[in-house]
């Protein structure tokens, strides 16, 4: 019977493509006209990997936050890791990283302060143009058997007042 | 609302007193009135848009981030792929003015009378087809034209029609929120029951509309308003703040947003 997924002239774009009938001992169909796609986008390329590898490229154009991500990289950000946020625009901050939730771009890090004598929290996007840089300051001497830290608040195993001891001046 | 003046056929016009005949009373010949109900009445009050929109498909959602202000937001990856016009509607032909247009290519399954009407049109075979309703015949676009994503432009409102992810037969508490009953003081087997769903012997019976377990999900669903972000034509895509209905993979309406079009 009828097939149209026999193009049997492909022109250039926009020409009209005959299809035919093949199967032989049957009366000829009506030939029908079938007209070429519009070219491919992005040569066929997926479009969230091309929107993901975009972003990446606008907002980590060095690869550096990716790589401090990267579960392969031996030297990769964990919990338990005192880290200096670096702002472009305001001072920067310290803080222990208790959790960190990954989403590709969405990547944040929770960070926890002991500041006079008051436990504060606060999530950095890690890929936010804000966010210059991110250093690592301090590391644990060991690390501890799970990846969210929630369980340490307000406990003896919380986190000291980290600007003191790291020996930062915070900013009046 | 543009309803004629005059709704009668004839108007009786008096000067001053005077005593005539009814036979020499002047008449006024006025158009035929337009009916309220009528299809051109409903027409007349009935919201359109200026210009059709695009047939987009939901790719996913990443994070979009403002680059002066830093503001992330949760943001839906649109996809614009070989849009073209491929009908008209017409009020003489259909009762209503209507763009026809088609999304993707596919070949495979195409009925005949399709490839004809594809054919006419002098597109390529489309994997979707909708139709944005218009005011005037004016507003329609050439068959042919391809519509591509900076139709938009970024910071605009749009409104993004989709199909909302199917439920199947979903209980009262995760259809309509009710609260069920409670886990304990002797509720056995019935925790997740609606309750009463009545009054006594007056009326004797469940009201119309009463809440109940049924079918969720899978309506058409429109989420109003939504802010775009990013939108590229080479690369055909649209990005739009916030959330759209149905899943990865679906089908969606996109145009101008109706509260930008009032004035």
């Amino acid at each position: 019977m009828f097939n149209p997924l026999r193009i049997v002239n492909r022109i250039c774009v926009k020409a009209p493509l005959q299809l035919q009938r093949f199967q032989s001992g049957l009366a000829p169909a009506k030939k029908m006209v079938v007209y070429e796609p519009l070219p491919k986008l992005r040569q066929g390329k997926s479009l969230m990997l091309y929107i993901k590898e975009a972003q990446y490229k606008k907002f980590d154009p060095n690869g550096t936050k990716r790589k401090i991500l990267d579960k392969s990289n031996p030297e990769k950000l964990r919990s338990g890791d005192v880290v200096r946020i670096v702002y472009k625009e305001q001072s920067p901050v310290v803080g222990a990283v208790i959790a960190i939730n990954k989403s590709g771009l969405g990547t944040s890090l929770l960070l926890r302060n002991m500041i006079t004598g008051v436990g504060v929290e606060f999530h950095v996007p890690v890929f936010s143009p804000m966010v210059e840089r991110i250093d690592i300051v301090r590391r644990p001497a060991k690390y501890k058997g799970r990846t969210k830290h929630y369980y340490i608040r307000n406990t003896r195993l919380d986190v000291g007042d980290l600007e003191s001891s790291i020996g930062v001046k915070r900013k009046v | 609302m543009r309803l004629p003046q005059l709704l009668y056929g004839r108007i009786f016009m008096r000067t001053k007193a005077m005593l005539t005949s009814p036979a020499s009373i002047p008449f006024l010949e006025t158009s035929a009135p337009v009916l309220k109900k009528s299809p051109e009445g409903k027409r007349l009050v009935r919201e359109f848009l200026t210009r059709p929109g695009l047939i987009g498909v939901k790719r996913g959602m990443v994070s979009f981030y403002n680059e002066a202000t830093g503001e992330k937001y949760p943001a839906t990856v649109l996809e614009i792929d070989q849009v073209e016009v491929v009908h008209n509607k017409t009020l003489s032909k259909d009762g209503y003015i209507a763009a026809q247009v088609g999304y993707g290519f596919k070949v495979k399954n195409q009925t005949k009378s399709l490839l004809g009407h594809y054919a006419t049109a002098k597109v390529s075979p489309k994997e979707k087809l909708v139709e944005f309703q218009l005011r005037e015949e004016s507003q329609l676009l050439p068959v042919g034209t391809q519509l591509k994503a900076d139709l938009f432009e970024i910071g605009q409102l749009v409104d993004v029609q989709g199909v909302t992810k199917g439920k199947g037969f979903a209980g009262v508490m995760k259809r309509w929120g009710f609260s069920g009953l409670p886990a304990s003081h002797g509720v056995s087997l019935a925790h997740r029951s609606a309750g009463s769903t009545g009054q006594n012997t007056s009326p004797a019976r469940v009201l119309p509309g009463k809440k109940m377990a049924g079918r969720m999900g899978a309506i058409h669903n429109t989420i109003k308003n939504l802010e775009v972000l990013d939108c590229s034509a080479e690369n055909g895509y649209i990005v739009v703040k916030g959330h759209v209905s149905g899943p990865k993979g679906s089908y969606v309406k996109i145009q101008d947003a109706k509260s930008t079009l009032r004035p």
